[in-house]
């Protein structure tokens, strides 16, 4: 029992001197493969503190080499951004001026659902309102809102793509028949809509499959 | 610039480790399984007394060498070699002596596979 108490402080020791060497990004700010390497991190640390079987090392060594891996590829990334780009990605621009992009969407393998509740989020309820929406290299969306009078009421998804949505359907208080006249007004069938929003006043907002393929 | 040194410095501290340890490692088994070899030729000649010294001479030897082997070998694999290590002195002091040359066969064998067992083969390696 003493050996595994000596065994997890020695670890937990190491653990902190090598998250102080890998710096002081936030949980939230850490890119896919940052992530991927603190996951591991943990999960190597655990196996020499449970099985006073293994040596201490088989668990050190790993996290030494992914520690400084990591710190060696971060200098790389920091010197060419090409390197950069391979590992981490561009931010991809999601919206602009209020049109979405499926073609960003299908690359960033999103649906539109998705995009709106993380839109929602960040207090948007409608695409018109979005200047700008950039899905970051960390998987977050940024957003740069149009400046406008603040909006009375919030365009909920009443069909997303293709299929109606009943609780936007309930909030706004739509029937099938508005949405089905509202599609017949645009010319649009329900399963070429990839997006119909609708307000509480039934203002829509219609985007088609394929439209706006920037 | 300071953590990307410390990064270079901690893998080649690594590097360092992993040569140092299989060298080391070499050569202790190479002088452990050499003991076997001449217990095992005592043995055959019939000198009991001298083959039961080197035996033990051979368990002390172990013992202290896996003192630094634990550092890095699992430690399963070192206790099942220090099992058969020790039963040699006794099977020859105490024991069926037609079943010495088996255990000690049996004890080099297991040796040989540890000497291979840190070696940076593509087998190991996968």
């Amino acid at each position: 029992m003493a050996i595994t108490a000596i065994r997890t402080a020695i670890i937990y020791i190491f653990l902190i001197a090598a998250l102080r060497i890998t710096g002081k990004r936030q949980l939230g700010e850490l890119q896919p493969i940052e992530l991927v390497v603190t996951l591991l991190i943990s999960d190597l640390a655990s196996v020499p503190m449970q099985e006073s079987g293994a040596p201490l090392l088989s668990g050190l060594i790993p996290i030494a080499v992914l520690v400084s891996l990591e710190l060696i590829l971060s200098a790389l990334m920091m010197k060419s951004n090409t390197l950069s780009t391979i590992i981490s990605g561009n931010p991809i621009v999601v919206i602009q001026n209020g049109k979405l992009s499926q073609k960003a969407l299908r690359k960033l393998r999103l649906t539109v659902e998705d995009l709106m509740e993380t839109l929602r989020q960040q207090d948007v309820f409608d695409l018109r309102e979005v200047q700008y929406a950039i899905a970051e290299t960390n998987g977050k969306i940024s957003v740069f809102k149009v400046k406008k009078p603040p909006q009375t009421s919030a365009a909920v998804p009443v069909v997303n793509d293709g299929k109606l949505v009943q609780w936007g359907m309930e909030m706004t208080g739509v029937t099938e028949q508005w949405i089905s006249t509202t599609l017949q007004k645009h010319g649009c069938p329900l399963s070429e809509a990839l997006l119909l929003t609708a307000d509480d006043q039934h203002h829509a907002y219609l985007i088609r499959k394929g439209e706006n393929k920037t | 610039m300071k953590r990307v040194v410390v990064a270079i410095v901690l893998l080649l501290l690594v590097c360092v480790g992993c040569v140092v340890s299989i060298t080391a490692q070499r050569a202790v088994l190479d002088d452990l399984t050499s003991q076997t070899h001449a217990m095992e030729t005592l043995f055959k000649n019939g000198d009991i007394p001298g083959a039961v010294a080197v035996a033990e001479a051979f368990a002390a030897d172990y013992t202290h060498s896996t003192r630094y082997f634990a550092l890095f070998l699992p430690h399963n694999i070192l206790s099942d070699i220090e099992k058969s290590v020790v039963s040699l002195p006794a099977i020859l002091e105490h024991g069926e002596h037609k079943d010495f040359v088996a255990e000690v066969y049996r004890c080099r064998l297991l040796l040989q596979n540890l000497q291979k067992l840190e070696l940076p083969t593509l087998q190991n390696i996968l």
